[in-house]
């Protein structure tokens, strides 16, 4: 039998766990691959601050862009003429309710978003990319 | 100060020994002076004695206040600490729930820290097999887990 605390009756117990792992991304990955369970627990603790120790991915904006909960059309043109068309499903998990920091300097790295204008295949001859700040606004927590 | 384990052993420990114990602490505060033992329903005999063993060897330790978890590194723990976690699983678990439960704050950053890095590097599936968990995911549904995830991976 596994212990209760991971089998979801002590929530701050096992999030004070996962916490001890927080520089630590990729076992975090791990554990939110384990069970439902540890899914929700981990998955807000990776994106509470993405930016922390990696440069950002591609795959990463457009994960974290599909999470908005009100994208607006305008927004979405505007990523769309920067060759930015990211698939609009809803993902899994509101991800950007969870984030603590937002770097803008990482998203504007132009290597990143030209990346992820490749990831994207549509790739659009454009001068130097600046991030808009009305796409990177800040998430509405509610 | 008198305590009793679950099932009825009694303790007798040093007021400085159970002050560590921010419940114990409160307990004592309010009550004064007394030679009624404390019930301690939800700890056993073996882990109260575990966690006695604990609190005398940090008997002099600075209090730590509940907000201070800028010592979130989980590799400096200390020889003594990391012997004393060398224990079963289950009195791991126990012990968590027991330093929770008296309030004992550097015991219980210094058990989750522990299992922390029992988790550390491991793929999911050595996670599983590690602390007994079935994995309640459908394949479609861990695959999605994956996917918006998978840059935790990149370099």
């Amino acid at each position: 039998m596994a212990s209760k605390i991971f089998m979801g009756n002590m929530l701050e117990l096992m999030e004070k766990i996962l916490n001890n792992l927080d520089k630590e991304i990729r076992s975090l990955y791990s554990c939110a691959l384990v069970s439902r369970h540890w899914c929700e627990m981990s998955i807000p603790i990776i994106w509470r601050n993405p930016f922390s120790l990696y440069i950002v991915k591609p795959t990463f904006i457009s994960i974290y862009i599909s999470s908005f909960e009100d994208l607006e059309d305008d927004v979405k043109s505007i990523l769309k003429e920067y060759g930015i068309n990211i698939n609009f499903q809803n993902p899994l998990f509101p991800y950007v309710r969870f984030l603590e920091i937002l770097s803008l300097d990482s998203l504007n790295s132009s290597e990143t978003l030209s990346e992820t204008r490749n990831l994207n295949r549509n790739p659009k001859p454009r001068p130097k990319p600046e991030t808009s700040t009305e796409t990177l606004k800040l998430p509405k927590h509610q | 100060v008198k305590l009793t384990s679950s099932e009825g052993t009694e303790f007798i420990i040093d007021r400085k020994v159970a002050e560590k114990s921010v419940l114990l602490k409160n307990m004592l505060e309010d009550v004064g002076e007394s030679d009624m033992a404390i019930p301690l329903p939800n700890v056993t005999g073996p882990i109260l004695n575990k966690v006695i063993d604990y609190c005398t060897h940090h008997r002099d330790d600075p209090f730590v206040s509940q907000e201070d978890d800028s010592k979130k590194v989980s590799d400096d723990i200390d020889d003594w600490d990391a012997e004393f976690c060398k224990v079963d699983q289950g009195t791991l678990f126990e012990l968590i729930l027991s330093a929770n439960y008296l309030d004992i704050k550097p015991l219980l950053d210094l058990t989750c820290k522990t299992v922390a890095n029992m988790i550390k590097g491991k793929t999911p599936d050595e996670i599983r097999k590690t602390f007994n968990i079935t994995n309640d995911f459908t394949p479609e549904e861990e695959e999605h887990v994956r996917k918006e995830n998978e840059w935790c991976e990149e370099r």
